[in-house]
């Protein structure tokens, strides 16, 4: 069926999302690149460990978010998850079915079910087609039918007009083409959605917009949503369950307030007491923690503990034999004490309130 | 050395946000498209663009006179172009005769008419046969990639390679002299570089986000290329034929010039040249060889204008 | 004589920089584009002005235009002027402006490699910025260039001085880049977005930087940016803009607590924070801000603010003082505004 429900309308499909059974299981995902060398016959002579070995769960109309700076492998996760790209290993479940185990046919056909919202409005839209091509070609795809509502009942949903679908793509603003983005997403009602920083590219003041719309969204639709991003200001409000990455493993893991309130792992921490506040009596007393040094290459990341060479508390509070274990041994994602469902992947892991004094 | 304060930008992009339409009356809270009113924004912006560059208009003026000679050509020529009189030879431009006679005496104005239709013909022939086997074959290089990518460009490396001339007479000692073996042979040396220029577009453009967006909604490879990198990536392609069409044209008059591949007795504008040359000495000669050598200029210009005005109108950043 | 013999460098009187109703318009194919429409500010030693705008506000081309970076034409500039220390910039011979430009005033991009050319050394690029401002022989600039490297933060400045851009990474390029901006001692350092394309650790240690520097040589800072968080750490008096106009001038403490145009305050309401725990809902600003070349009449913000009235078409509100303390704004409803400020507070 073709149907997307009236905007406003607590569709009855809504009300039963959030029922905690899992939606999406990953287990030990791992994606690695090539890295090829040759003329004629390329040799492999090393990967890229974009992604080694992540592992979580996202419960049905539940929020998790996946945050980490540029080359932690939250895209390539994401990516990896819907099998945009392959992945090198690992398991991926959504809502019981095992996503790698599928021919390519059936995940033509299960692509129904999960869908991705793009960063770059300016560049996730074919600037040929117009917008009804756009968002009639995902029904053409999936065999859904067309009728004479469906296209404007679609753009009502994203809070656009009807009379603009015949125009093209370089026609709208930025927030505008999101838009589009996300009805190309939620047609035919798919159970998961990938969001892959869907305001970074936008002004702030339509960034409430969109955040917006995707909450009812997700409310009305019944929606899970993974979301990928690096403003932390915008994951606290619109995530259940934060997942934090560096070099492509998972951290920390927590709900969400127990992550910002209780973080536990040196890069949480830096990374959270790095975000500024817009209010200058809080930034005034809050601290900084500066990390040293860039991140490492993830054709050849650190041993042991992938976060020791710019790790503060490496630097400052551990002594010979503690460090000699982070260089040594790569600590496990394990669960903090008085932490409930609160991970963290460090040997000395305590607890720093870093978002105030 | 470009040291510090190098100009970025002069108008940043959101500056030249196209232009508010008036406001709906009642507007849904994403608002109406900032874009200008126009049904087909995308010609229209192209022919406006087009417009303003003097000499894109002149080549397409030059463009469509050539193309209504070719057309109407049996209506427009005073004499048959290949009827020979041996008694008329060389004579000069007259009331008869506008450009004169050539060697053989056949009306040279005539002839020069018969070589447009000719020269659009064979051109346009080489230009479509070569986009449609480079197109396919760089778009099927770009999207696959890896082995195939390989055995398609190191292909296009040894035809490249291969010495033009030697390889028109190669062609055409295996076809016979006809129009058809100077087609192929031109076709043959021409598809490699579309080829190239396509596969170049498709490597590009596979790596889009809107195609990334395609593949989510589950197109298959097929359609991603037909329907999302094609259009997309055919612009510079475009531009290309149009200079090639001029290109054909040298080609197909250096060759006739040299006496192969086109018939003697068809008057080609490099045949026409050709013969002309040998009785060069003489003075007063000179129309024999002038008129047909502006028309291959004016016909390379012509074309060579078009596509330098297509270039600056379809996409401005590609300058 | 470097030309700068007029300027009296030590003057405390003028402001350091000063801008006085700059106008600067673009003729393009849509009509004319009004980037900076009447914008008029000033910074003073060891302070940091911030200007603030989201894109189209035309907050970079006010930057661009001090240090002669905007091309005319296409650009015009109807009105407005430039001064250094009181004396006008735009009225000096050509000669002149390009000497002071790049010595006492630098600017860093968001974008290193706008500044950094990826075909030569970043240490001979910085040598010759030192060189086409002061009359020092190679060795000397070398040796300048490798201080600066070190005074940037950037580790092993030995080695660093003859690699190329792209061997540095990200935020060690916008190091590069400030040593650059450094290399003459400029007075004012306009940073336009310098840290919108890093990583937010690598802005830290960037910001941390900028700050270090300001306090060791007591240099102005304009940071023109759209991050809110930024500013509240950073800026000591904020410039807030809109489709090419300020709406709205003052402390950082005056803007951030007690805004009073209709847009700042919506801006505020519309972040979501992450010191909070989860409000239900953001407040956005309903509509797209504005084309430039078709800028609403009136008060440009009107078609999006929910304080408006006919008041608001009639006529350009004018930059005046709600406050008394420095505290400007363009905005007819600022009081109703500034009630509306209190109740949020309250609740918050």
């Amino acid at each position: 069926m073709g149907e997307v429900p009236e905007s406003g309308a607590a569709a009855a499909g809504g009300a039963a999302a959030v029922d905690g059974a899992p939606m999406l299981e990953v287990t030990d995902l791992v994606k690695h690149f090539p890295i090829r060398s040759g003329i004629f016959f390329k040799r492999t002579i090393g990967h890229v460990k974009a992604v080694d070995g992540v592992s979580f769960t996202v419960r049905r109309g539940q929020t998790v978010a996946l945050v980490g700076e540029s080359g932690c492998g939250k895209s390539t996760t994401a990516r990896a998850i819907l099998r945009l790209l392959e992945p090198t290993s690992g398991r991926v479940t959504l809502d019981g079915v095992d996503i790698n185990k599928l021919s390519k046919d059936k995940l033509r056909r299960a692509r129904r079910d999960m869908q991705i919202i793009f960063q770059d409005p300016y560049a996730s839209l074919n600037p040929r087609m117009t917008i009804r091509q756009i968002l009639s070609e995902k029904y053409q795809l999936m065999g859904a039918e067309i009728t004479k509502s469906t296209i404007s009942d679609l753009l009502d949903t994203v809070g656009l007009a009807e009379e603009y679908a015949d125009r093209y793509p370089h026609e709208f603003s930025g927030g505008q083409r999101q838009r589009i983005g996300i009805a190309r997403a939620i047609a035919l009602n798919p159970k998961f959605v990938v969001l892959d920083e869907p305001v970074s590219a936008l002004d702030v003041s339509i960034q409430a917009q969109i955040v917006n719309l995707l909450e009812d969204l997700q409310d009305e639709l019944g929606l899970t949503y993974l979301f990928i991003a690096h403003d932390l200001s915008v994951v606290r409000h619109i995530s259940d369950r934060v997942a934090v990455m560096y070099l492509g493993g998972i951290v920390e893991i927590a709900d969400r307030d127990d992550l910002f309130d209780r973080p536990h792992h040196p890069y949480t921490q830096a990374l959270i007491s790095a975000v500024p506040i817009p209010d200058p009596e809080v930034e005034r007393v809050r601290e900084t923690i500066v990390l040293r040094g860039d991140v490492p290459n993830p054709a050849n990341p650190p041993s042991g503990c992938r976060f020791r060479t710019r790790c503060w508390k490496f630097e400052q509070q551990l002594t010979e034999a503690e460090r000699q274990v982070c260089i040594e041994q790569p600590p496990p994602l394990d669960p903090v004490p008085a932490g409930r469902e609160h991970r963290a992947a460090c040997h000395y892991a305590a607890v720093r309130e870093v978002v105030r004094a | 050395m470009s040291v510090g304060g190098g100009a970025p930008e002069v108008v940043p992009e959101q500056l030249l946000a196209p232009t508010q339409p008036p406001e709906a009356v009642a507007e849904p809270e994403g608002g109406a498209p900032t874009g200008d009113r126009v049904k087909r924004g995308q010609f229209r912006d192209i022919w406006r663009r087009y417009k303003r560059n003097k000499l894109a208009l002149v080549g397409l003026g030059i463009v469509i006179v050539l193309a209504v000679i070719a057309i109407f050509e049996p209506i427009l020529t005073p004499y048959d172009p290949k009827e020979q009189n041996l008694l008329n030879t060389q004579q000069p431009p007259s009331g008869e005769h506008w450009f004169g006679t050539d060697v053989l005496g056949r009306d040279l104005f005539s002839g020069i008419l018969y070589g447009t239709r000719l020269a659009m013909i064979v051109s346009l022939s080489v230009v479509i046969l070569a986009l449609v086997v480079g197109i396919t074959l760089g778009a099927i290089a770009g999207y696959r990639g890896k082995f195939i990518d390989t055995l398609v460009m190191r292909t296009t490396d040894i035809f490249l390679a291969f010495p033009f001339l030697i390889g028109a007479i190669l062609v055409v000692r295996i076809f016979g002299d006809s129009v058809q073996a100077v087609i192929i042979a031109l076709a043959i040396l021409a598809w490699p570089t579309s080829a190239r220029l396509m596969r170049g577009q498709v490597l590009a453009l596979r790596e889009s986000e809107y195609v990334e967006a395609a593949r989510s909604i589950g197109a298959s490879d097929t359609r991603i290329v037909l329907r999302h990198i094609l259009p997309n990536a055919v612009a510079p392609v475009l531009i290309y034929a149009f200079t090639s069409i001029g290109v054909a044209v040298v080609a197909m008059a250096s060759l006739a010039f040299l006496g192969i591949g086109v018939p003697a007795d068809e008057p080609e504008w490099g045949r026409l040249i050709g013969q002309a040359i040998q009785v060069i000495q003489i003075p007063g000669k000179d129309y024999l060889w002038i008129f047909p050598a502006l028309a291959i200029s004016i016909t390379t210009l012509g074309f060579a204008f078009v596509a330098d005005g297509l270039r600056d109108s379809l996409d401005p950043k590609l300058r | 004589m470097d030309g700068t013999a007029d300027i009296d460098l030590d003057s405390p009187a003028a402001p350091l920089l000063e801008v006085r109703d700059l106008r600067v318009h673009f003729k393009t194919d849509f009509g004319v584009v009004k980037a900076v429409d009447g914008v008029s500010w000033s910074v003073n030693d060891g302070e940091t002005l911030a200007i603030v705008g989201e894109s189209g506000s035309g907050k970079s081309v006010s930057a661009m235009t001090i240090l002669g970076l905007i091309q005319s034409p296409p650009a015009t500039f109807p009105s407005g002027d430039i001064l250094l220390r009181g004396k006008s910039l735009l009225k000096m011979p050509e000669k002149q402006q390009r000497r002071l430009r790049g010595k006492e005033i630098a600017m860093i991009f968001q974008d290193p490699l706008t500044a950094l050319n990826p075909v030569f050394k970043v240490g001979d690029q910085i040598a010759e910025m030192v060189r086409t401002h002061q009359k020092v022989g190679k060795l000397v600039a070398k040796r300048r260039a490798l201080d600066l490297l070190g005074e940037v933060g950037i580790p092993n400045p030995a080695v660093r001085i003859n690699q190329y851009p792209h061997e540095f990474s990200g935020g060690m390029r916008q190091r590069a880049m400030i040593a650059m901006a450094l290399a003459n001692d400029p007075q004012v350092l306009l940073a336009d977005e310098p840290t919108t394309a890093l990583d937010v650790t690598v802005q830290a240690q960037i910001m941390a930087l900028l700050s270090k520097l300001q306090e060791s040589r007591n240099t102005a800072i304009v940071l023109i940016t759209h991050d809110l968080g930024l500013v509240a750490s950073h800026a000591d008096r904020i410039n807030v803009m809109y489709a090419g106009k300020i709406v709205e001038a003052g402390s950082t403490n005056e803007i951030f607590y007690r805004p009073r145009h209709a847009y700042t305050f919506g801006l505020l309401s519309s972040l979501a924070r992450m010191d909070h725990r989860r409000q239900e809902r953001l407040t956005p600003i309903k509509g797209v801000p504005p084309s430039l070349a078709r800028v609403p009449k009136g008060c440009p913000f009107h078609p999006r603010c929910r304080f408006a009235t006919d008041e608001c078409i009639a006529a350009v509100p004018p930059l005046e003082s709600v406050a008394g303390n420095g505290h400007l704004a363009a905005c007819v409803h600022s009081d109703q505004v500034g009630m509306a400020n209190e109740e949020r507070l309250a609740h918050g």
